[in-house]
């Protein structure tokens, strides 16, 4: 279950020591300058590389798209970079695209709150009765079985077409994430840590305070860093199926119309919405001072 | 027991059973009549050969676990449920990592019940006397492995407790540190002279701290021979190699040692392996 | 002390652990069972207090529509035309997903270089490529094919690479030194240590693919588990709408439970179940 993401990536200004010397003067002094030197003349050359050949990739990538389409490809296909910018401009320009962004958003901003904060209320007491846990544990496994895509009809259904089903379905898409890694974070509390706080006092409550809750908050912090965009694809599946506004609508109504750039235009749109949220809730993995970031259990959504 | 002052901490006829992992449902025995006492003021280690059950009879003291028939005794006062009125070091420092040094050091006061500025002034003495001060606000992390022994020991040793129980507190320092924190225990335990059960492998280690040495057999775990360490204090476990009288005990305890492990050696190849104690 | 009382604590501790076991798994069995059976007591009498009966259905009425439409030969079909989208795609992506982080990691930069573009592709909601690919690929098997592949593709992309440039440093260093080159690297280290980091990926990504085929059978298709729910859906039969999630719950958890067996039984060093 433990699948990786894109591992965080660090940048680490190292000032170089001399082993065996902290400050050390004359001549190794002028030894640590110099090494210290080409360390940052190397580093420096790496990152030009990177970039140059990050931005060559880059427009390599959109100037064969353009120049293929309509020669080698039919841009009903494939569309092209001019035609997706252009099909954006509209939507800007209309007001479309912050009229259905706005449903988009409010629904997958609702259902994030609402699926953490049921997982959470759930997870935590059974995280702390482990006969609890075995006795519901078969079922959240068969109900974390379906598809979180399957149960969109089914809400649609109970909830009709308004925004309640696509809050439900975000909800559903970040309850299990949030629910697997809290009980997760609930039982990997040490049991040496346990032992010693509780020889040293501890009373039931003390513990839960001091040393349980501590211990399981980076598993949750951690599965509320990642939901947030599985919330926001909830959203989307609901106004796929069955909406008349949202993103999902709006690139749906693109599809009904073959038209290609305004279907690339909304994929654009909801990556950007979805890496923005990652970029924004990046800190929240370094929020805690006290430790490095876990590894979250991200499901099957 | 002609003494009317009972002894700080006394095991009599203690048995533990339980039931390993993958061994079925087939109980094992991890102590087997184990009877010491030890007496206010001693310090006192336990070896033998892993999974002798040195550590069980720790936990047993800890209230962490029940004798499976036995007494257990602290003061006099049989043992029951966790008991807080000992100090209990482990292997892994088990400090918290989201409490800074010094609220770690405070940590056993504070549950105890001491008033906030009398916290802050003995945890603050304990953190000074082992050289940690300028690191208060530090996290464990941001510590080395010698500092974060240090702070988990003066975390136990602050609140003075009369007994104090350690689990291999030194086992993965590496040699150096391990001989210099060595000295700073003794140093710490001069100054108000706990009862120390020190469970460990080092036998140099044992003799250099110890007052007696109980060597275990392997499991299930009995107390196989007692040796009284007469060398005079204060000492110096730098140069405790040199003391006389070291090394005749030295070799006394190695071969009991060594015998057991033998014994537990062809039992492991005749199958069961030991358990861990 | 004379006679050693270990025989009489070695079987009171035997006796009490075998009640204590007994009684535990009277609890946890007997509680599992009781709150299946309240929950589908509930849903058959006590959910309609709360929402109006017709959106709900009951689990009776979800059995005989599951009986009914497997009589009918209409549930196994849809179950094929399902299975043959996810399992197809499922391979597909592992495949793709495998060859492709291994060119890309034979090249010496081309990671680093791609890096910030492989993460934002990573972060694209899949789910809203749907739309493209109906267009592109029209109604049939195809569309559904390639949505199942693309949900697995790059979880397993993503893992081999980062498998396989977590790799200790040492092993590899050592592999050097021992004379190994480019290709008996990949072979013979970086391949076996990030083997339990690919294996995480096909183990958990079957699910995956079946939300991408159903996906794409929910917003276009003519057979499917996928378009059986969305139909019945349209015609509030809501029992059927039940029924299929129930079938494609079954599903998920069998194929799960078979990739378990088969993993453990291929590769027992990078298995989870043989640690089990």
């Amino acid at each position: 279950m433990g699948v990786q993401g894109g591992r965080g990536m660090t940048v680490v200004n190292e000032p170089i020591e001399l082993a065996g010397s902290a400050g050390a003067e004359g001549p190794s002094a002028a030894v640590l300058l110099d090494e210290q030197r080409r360390h940052r003349s190397g580093k420096r050359a790496n990152r030009r590389f990177l970039l140059l050949a990050r931005l060559a990739s880059l427009a390599g990538f959109l100037i064969v798209w353009e120049l293929a389409s309509g020669t080698l490809v039919r841009p009903f296909f494939i569309s092209s970079p001019t035609a997706v910018v252009g099909s954006l401009l509209e939507w800007v320009e209309n007001g479309d695209l912050w009229y259905h962004g706005q449903f988009t958003l409010l629904a997958t901003f609702l259902g994030y709150v609402t699926g953490s904060l049921a997982a959470i209320a759930l997870a935590w007491p059974l995280g702390l009765m482990p006969r609890a846990y075995r006795i519901s544990e078969p079922y959240f496994l068969v109900a974390y079985s379906v598809p979180a895509v399957a149960m969109g009809p089914v809400f649609i259904l109970c909830f009709g077409l308004g925004l309640t089903p696509k809050v439900v379905l975000a909800a559903y898409f970040v309850f299990f994430i949030v629910f697997v890694n809290t009980v997760t974070g609930f039982q990997q509390v040490p049991a040496g840590m346990l032992n010693v706080t509780r020889v040293l006092g501890a009373s039931r409550f003390a513990l839960l305070k001091m040393v349980i809750l501590p211990s399981a908050l980076p598993y949750i912090l951690a599965a509320l860093r990642v939901t947030l965009p599985a919330a926001m694809i909830g959203a989307v599946v609901g106004e796929f199926i069955a909406s008349n506004r949202g993103l999902g609508y709006l690139t749906r109504a693109a599809a009904a119309e073959y038209s290609t750039s305004g279907v690339i235009a909304g994929v654009v749109v909801m990556s950007a919405i979805v890496l923005s949220m990652t970029l924004l809730l990046r800190p929240l993995g370094h929020a805690l001072r006290w430790q490095q970031e876990v590894k979250v259990n991200r499901g099957t959504v | 027991m002609t003494s009317t002052v009972p002894p700080a901490v006394r095991l009599a006829d203690v048995y533990k059973a339980f039931i390993a992992r993958g061994s079925g449902d087939t109980p094992m025995l991890a102590l087997e009549d184990v009877s010491f006492t030890a007496q206010p003021g001693e310090f006192v280690s336990l070896v033998g050969p892993s999974g002798c059950g040195k550590s069980t009879c720790l936990n047993l003291l800890a209230g962490l676990d029940e004798a499976s028939s036995g007494a257990v005794e602290h003061h006099g006062r049989p043992v029951r449920g966790v008991n807080t009125q000992l100090g209990y070091i482990t292997q892994d420092d088990n400090l918290l990592p989201w409490r800074t040094l010094l609220a770690n050091v405070e940590l056993g006061l504070e549950f105890k019940g001491v008033p906030k500025d009398e916290q802050r002034r003995r945890a603050q003495e304990f953190i000074t006397l082992v050289g940690l001060s300028g690191f208060e606000q530090h996290y464990p992390h941001e510590l080395s492995g010698g500092m974060r022994k240090r702070a988990g020991i003066i975390r136990t040793l602050v609140y003075e407790s009369d007994v104090v129980l350690m689990d291999e507190p030194f086992g993965p320092l590496d040699a150096q540190t391990r001989v210099i924190l060595q000295s700073e225990l003794l140093k710490l335990w001069e100054r108000s002279k706990p009862t120390v059960l020190f469970v460990t492998h080092d036998l140099v280690e044992a003799i250099a701290l110890s007052d007696r040495i109980l060597v275990f057999t392997s499991g299930p775990g009995t107390i196989k021979k007692e040796y009284r360490v007469e060398l005079p204090r204060p000492r110096d476990v730098f140069h405790i190699h040199e003391t006389p009288g070291f090394a005749d005990l030295y070799d006394a305890l190695w071969d009991d040692i060594r015998s057991e492990i033998e014994r537990s050696r062809e039992r492991g190849a005749g199958g069961r392996q030991a358990v861990a104690g | 002390m004379t006679a050693s009382a270990a025989p009489r604590v070695l079987a009171d501790v035997g006796r009490r652990h075998r009640s204590d076991l007994r009684a535990d798994r009277a609890i946890v069995y007997g509680g599992i069972a009781a709150v299946g059976i309240g929950l589908l007591l509930f849903w058959q009498f006590g959910m309609g207090f709360i929402v109006n009966q017709r959106y709900i259905s009951t689990p009776l009425e979800v059995a005989s529509s599951l009986i009914e439409r497997v009589g009918s030969g209409d549930l196994p079909r849809h179950i094929a035309a399902t299975m043959t989208a996810a399992g197809g795609g499922y391979i597909i992506g592992i495949v793709v997903g495998l060859v492709g982080a291994f060119l890309l990691l034979m090249t010496r930069r081309g990671y680093e270089v791609l890096e910030p573009f492989l993460l934002a592709f990573y972060a694209i909601p899949k789910i809203a490529l749907a739309p493209l690919f109906i267009m592109w690929f029209g109604l049939a098997l195809t569309p559904k094919l390639m949505m199942a592949a693309l949900m697995v593709f790059f979880i397993v992309f993503m893992n081999t690479v980062s498998g396989v440039r977590n790799v200790d440093r040492g092993l590899v260093d050592v592999a050097r030194v021992l004379g190994a080159g480019r290709l008996q690297l990949i072979r013979k280290v970086m391949l076996p240590a990030a083997a339990p980091s690919i294996m995480a990926a096909i183990r958990v990504t079957f699910a995956r693919a079946m939300v991408g085929a159903i996906l794409a059978e929910f917003i276009a298709s003519q057979e499917g588990l996928g378009y059986m729910i969305v139909r019945a859906a349209r015609q509030f039969d809501i029992a059927t709408v039940f029924a299929g999630v129930v079938v494609i719950a079954a599903l998920v958890m069998i194929v799960n439970t078979a990739i378990g067996l088969l993993e453990a039984r291929l590769f027992p060093w990078a298995s989870r179940a043989a640690e089990a």
